[in-house]
């Protein structure tokens, strides 16, 4: 029943001062997170690709930055967001309403109503979806949503090297255990690092340009940097 | 009345099932990359859930409105039930409660699904279908076998027949659909294990993503477990609270390979290890689930728990064994990618004492199923039934439950893949001397609690007789005398447990103190090396809620630490049985004496109550009056049932059982029976689903206020603490009537002569 891969952070020691260089790791941090936080903290370290790239699980509520189409998936198309909690409220509000004049057959009855015409507007957006009459354009975020197999294991690896950190601070392991450890996961995660960076190099190039490209439609852009479109072909190319 | 509403109710059911097979349609398709056929699966799944919710609640209506067409609702209510019975009959008998299975797991579909949203995107296809395909599997169990709409053959009765009294009861409204819950929830991890299965994205994905949901589950089934229990304690009358019935049997076994989950998967995530024995357990786990409906609801196995016998067996036999060719075949399939990524290194590692821990819990789960289903087993084997009873239970399980007990308090001291000899022995002082002291202790107060560290048991497998033995080949004498060594050895063991289970109680709690304690003292000296010292308070409410997961685990321990204590209290338990005349005082222990004082009558609208009453004295001293009772309701007056009285204390029980009252006579026989420690069970239950929440609890985002988590921190603890005085307040929260079904419980129309 207890949790391997949090302590570490529980702890919150020192980070450890191993013979290999750290590599371009967020320090430990909130562990029952970790699904999203080594995530979030390598965007800003290890992998600059704009966090639109990849849809954060853990995030209530898209950023502007993400795309359209994530938005899409996470929302029934068309329908206004004020309708998603005025028609549950109306509906409870009718249940009361006919509890309050027939007893519990009037409130069971206006919730088998409501749950009737709930089944109705679902399956109509869900036929309409299915035919292609809501704007969708998902593929992008389906394509996005799926984290590679490289990034579930970084995120183990890290989860490992922060349960050595506890280990050790709470005097579970010896520091040869340690030393030898750290330096085989740390090894670990800079190759792992180093092939999602590899693979998203393109992302990020076309990020450059895209941003660039921007810049320099305001003006801002040195002049080097002029040449943002082309920059941006260039990165589509690859 | 709404004439069409039989009619209504089965066109939803047909409903159901063709939007479920749309669904799983859909969900299919999206699985081949389609972004908009997800998000059309994801409507079609709300839509399937609502038409369920549609199904229950034009069911509740028939309920409420007394539509006694349907036949399910003329066997199950009746006129004079109230409001709250009448919503508690929706899964009072089989049609009804397979629908609000149906509807659970919808609502977990659902859950999964909102949880989803923008999540597991390559998953999410094939675990709506997975999820669909259990909904569509209930929807043709409904339509063909089991419609709760379906009509009287006869037309509308009057009234209906009313539901069992001995369902009405307290815990009877609240523990199946506990149960329910943890067993539905259980289809979402299998959906996820399914879905990683056919995607081949079998890396820690998906364990993460189901993590959480095998834990609920879990919380779910301990809790209905408890539930059940305090209901056989309060209710069945004969003196205990488990009695390894078929149907309590199946409940239970879930529980276990879900307990062995949620320790097996932390090896996978932390060393990519047991990949195969995660996918199985979860697997195994919807299984059993599946299993114990198809038990309780086949009538294959005779319990006193079964709904009514019907043909929807053969329907359960077909899905289980579709559910178990599914699961082999996908396992096999991605055996290659299901290979351990390391190696058992050391037998002093973490990994190793899991592995000791799911061991014992498959162990126990095993032997639970096989002796459960024994009777069909042996009429298999040798055309003859045979059935296994609670002290074959009793005698066999207690010492591998010990080894398990043992290993929970291990594995925390160890680190992971080795640990030093040196290291194992630092951390093993203080839970060894603790478990010295609890040792010396007991045996220093064992003459004045009056519990002895050591009890006889009686070898279950006695030495035949000459008689048998003349009928024995050699060979079955040689076995016969085997089978009596074993059990004299097992007995032997047995005996020592008491003080065993005490010591590992001191031990294990020794464990989980010093993790506390370690865990705050590093937290302080990393705050010391920042130059940010913090106080012992700060240190440890942070260590806890930065690390619930763990923290939390530890406390479901020390609940479990605290149910082990209540358990052992069994073996110092006292039984007695008496009749006495008005006036008469008896000895049940050297702690209790009753005086029963003469019996009396109460009558309200639906049943007349006899009550005996009793003057307790616990050490000489007056310490309060009991009145255990008989009922007789005026619709079933063949079938008194009975109502037990407890005094409880922490120390023990006392409870007694109105076995029979003479109003002639004023005799009245009494059955007494002094339970020790019985009220640390579910007070351990108590500390158990504190624990649990701590570990579901989800994390605080980092634009949730501070002051806002405070408050959902207290709201945790305070439901934790609710559902603890809950369970450890049983007794006066039970009411109602219940039958004398269980064990030791004399015939009803044995036990009282109405009077006049």
């Amino acid at each position: 029943m207890s949790d391997e891969r949090d302590e570490a952070s529980s702890a919150e020691p020192a980070e450890p001062k191993a013979a290999e260089p750290e590599p371009t790791e967020p320090e430990p941090a909130e562990p029952e997170a970790a699904e999203a936080e080594p995530k979030a903290a390598e965007l800003e370290a290890a992998e600059p690709e704009p966090k639109a790239a990849k849809p954060e699980p853990a995030e209530p509520e898209p950023t502007a930055a993400e795309p359209k189409a994530a938005v899409a998936v996470a929302r029934p198309a068309e329908l206004p967001a004020w309708s998603r909690w005025v028609a549950p409220l109306v509906g409870l509000g009718a249940a009361i309403g006919g509890g309050v004049l027939y007893g519990p057959p009037g409130v069971v009855l206006v919730l088998a109503g409501v749950a009737l015409v709930s089944v109705i507007a679902l399956f109509w957006q869900s036929l309409r979806t299915l035919l292609g009459e809501t704007p969708l354009s998902g593929a992008d975020a389906y394509a996005l949503g799926a984290p590679r197999t490289e990034e579930e294991q970084k995120r183990s690896v890290l989860r490992a090297l922060k349960d050595l950190e506890f280990e050790r601070a709470v005097g579970k392991i010896s520091d040869d255990d340690y030393k030898q450890l750290v330096v085989h996961y740390r090894k670990e995660a800079k190759r792992l690092l180093r092939v999602i960076d590899e693979q998203n190099a393109p992302q990020r190039a076309r990020a450059a340009a895209i941003a660039a490209e921007r810049l320099a439609q305001l003006g801002l852009a040195p002049k080097s940097d002029e040449g943002g479109a082309a920059a941006r072909e260039e990165a589509d190319r690859g | 009345m709404w004439q069409s509403l039989p009619e209504f109710g089965t066109v939803v059911l047909y409903g159901i099932l063709i939007a479920a097979a749309y669904t799983f349609a859909v969900s299919i398709a999206a699985g081949t990359g389609r972004p908009r056929f997800l998000q059309a699966a994801r409507h079609g799944a709300y839509g399937t859930i609502a038409l369920v919710g549609l199904a229950v609640l034009t069911l509740a209506y028939a309920f409420v409105s007394h539509d006694f067409r349907l036949s399910y609702v003329a066997r199950y209510s009746d006129r004079a039930m109230t409001t709250p019975y009448l919503f508690a009959a929706l899964w009072g008998g089989q049609d009804g409660s397979l629908l609000w299975w149906l509807f659970l797991t919808s609502v977990f579909t659902g859950g999964c699904v909102w949880w989803m949203r923008r999540k597991y995107l390559e998953l999410q296809p094939y675990v709506i279908a997975t999820l669909m395909s259990i909904v569509m599997f209930f929807g043709v169990l409904m339509i063909f076998a089991v419609n709760p709409f379906a009509t009287q053959a006869g037309g509308a009765p009057v009234d209906g027949a009313g539901l069992n009294y001995q369902l009405r009861n307290f815990y009877m409204i609240i523990h199946p659909p506990s149960l329910y819950v943890g067993f539905t929830s259980a289809a979402v991890p299998f959906a996820f294990a399914v879905a990683a299965m056919i995607t081949g994205r079998l890396d820690n994905e998906w364990i993460v993503a189901t993590r959480k949901w095998m834990l609920f589950s879990w919380l779910f089934l301990s809790i209905g477990n408890a539930l059940g229990m305090l209901w056989a304690y309060e209710e069945l009358g004969w003196g205990g609270y488990w009695a390894w019935d078929p149907v309590e049997n199946a409940a239970c076994l879930p529980w276990f390979t879900a307990s062995a989950y949620v320790h097996s998967t932390m090896i996978q995530e932390r060393r990519g290890m047991l990949k195969v024995w995660n996918v199985f357990l979860i697997c195994a786990t919807f299984f059993l689930t599946i299993f114990g409906t198809f038990l309780t609801r086949s009538g294959l196995i005779a319990s006193v728990h079964s709904f009514a016998q019907s043909g929807i067996g053969i329907y359960f036999v077909w899905y289980m064994g579709f559910i178990a060719a599914a699961s082999i075949a996908l396992i096999v399939y991605r055996l290659p990618m299901l290979r351990s990524e390391g190696r058992l290194e050391s037998a002093l590692s973490r990994e190793a004492a899991f592995v000791l821990n799911n061991w014992g819990l498959l162990s126990i789960c095993l032997f639970i199923a096989i002796a459960t289903i024994w009777p069909r087993i042996s009429e298999w084997l040798w055309k003859q039934e045979s059935t296994v009873g609670p002290p074959f239970y009793n005698f066999w399980i207690p010492p591998v439950a010990i080894l398990i007990f043992f290993a929970m308090g291990l594995a925390p001291l160890m680190g992971w893949r080795k640990t030093t000899p040196e290291l194992f022995k630092k951390g093993f002082v203080w839970p060894t001397v603790a478990a010295v002291a609890t040792i010396a202790l007991h045996l220093a107060l064992a003459s004045k609690l009056r519990f002895p560290p050591f009890v006889t048991v009686e070898n279950l497998y006695a030495v035949p007789s000459p008689e048998q033995v003349a009928q024995m080949s050699w060979l079955e004498l040689q076995g016969a005398m085997m089978v009596h060594y074993v059990g004299a050895g097992v007995a032997w063991v047995n005996g020592k447990l008491p003080l065993v289970t005490i010591a590992l109680c001191g031990f294990n709690v020794a464990v989980v103190v010093q993790e506390f304690v370690r865990g705050t003292k590093a937290r302080q000296n990393a705050a010391l090396e920042r130059k940010e010292p913090e106080s012992i308070y700060t240190s440890l409410v942070q260590l806890v809620s930065k690390s619930r997961r763990r923290y939390g685990g530890y406390i479901v321990h020390v609940g479990i630490v605290l149910m082990f204590a209540g358990f052992t209290g069994r073996a110092w338990g006292t039984d007695v049985e008496a009749t006495v005349m008005p006036g008469d005082r008896t000895r049940i222990d050297v702690n209790y004496e009753v005086e029963y004082k003469g019996t009396r009558r109460e009558t309200d609208t639906e049943k007349m109550t006899i009550l005996a009453d009793l003057v307790i004295y616990r050490n000489g001293v007056e310490a309060g009056t009991l009145s255990p009772s008989k009922n007789i309701y005026k619709s079933m007056p063949g079938q008194p049932s009975t109502e037990i009285a407890r005094f409880v204390t922490v120390r023990d029980d006392l409870y007694v059982t109105l076995a029979m009252a003479n109003p002639q006579t004023k005799s009245a026989s009494f059955q007494f029976h002094v339970n020790p420690l019985v009220s640390w069970i579910w007070f351990g239950m108590g500390v158990l689903i504190l624990g649990a929440m701590l570990s579901l609890w989800p994390e605080v985002q980092e634009q949730e206020s501070r002051a806002f988590a405070y408050v959902r921190a207290a709201a945790a603890g305070a439901t934790g603490i609710m559902f603890a005085i809950l369970l450890a307040s049983s007794g006066a929260l039970a009411y109602g009537a219940a039958g004398s079904r269980a064990p030791p419980a004399p015939a009803p129309d044995a036990v009282l002569t109405a009077p006049n």
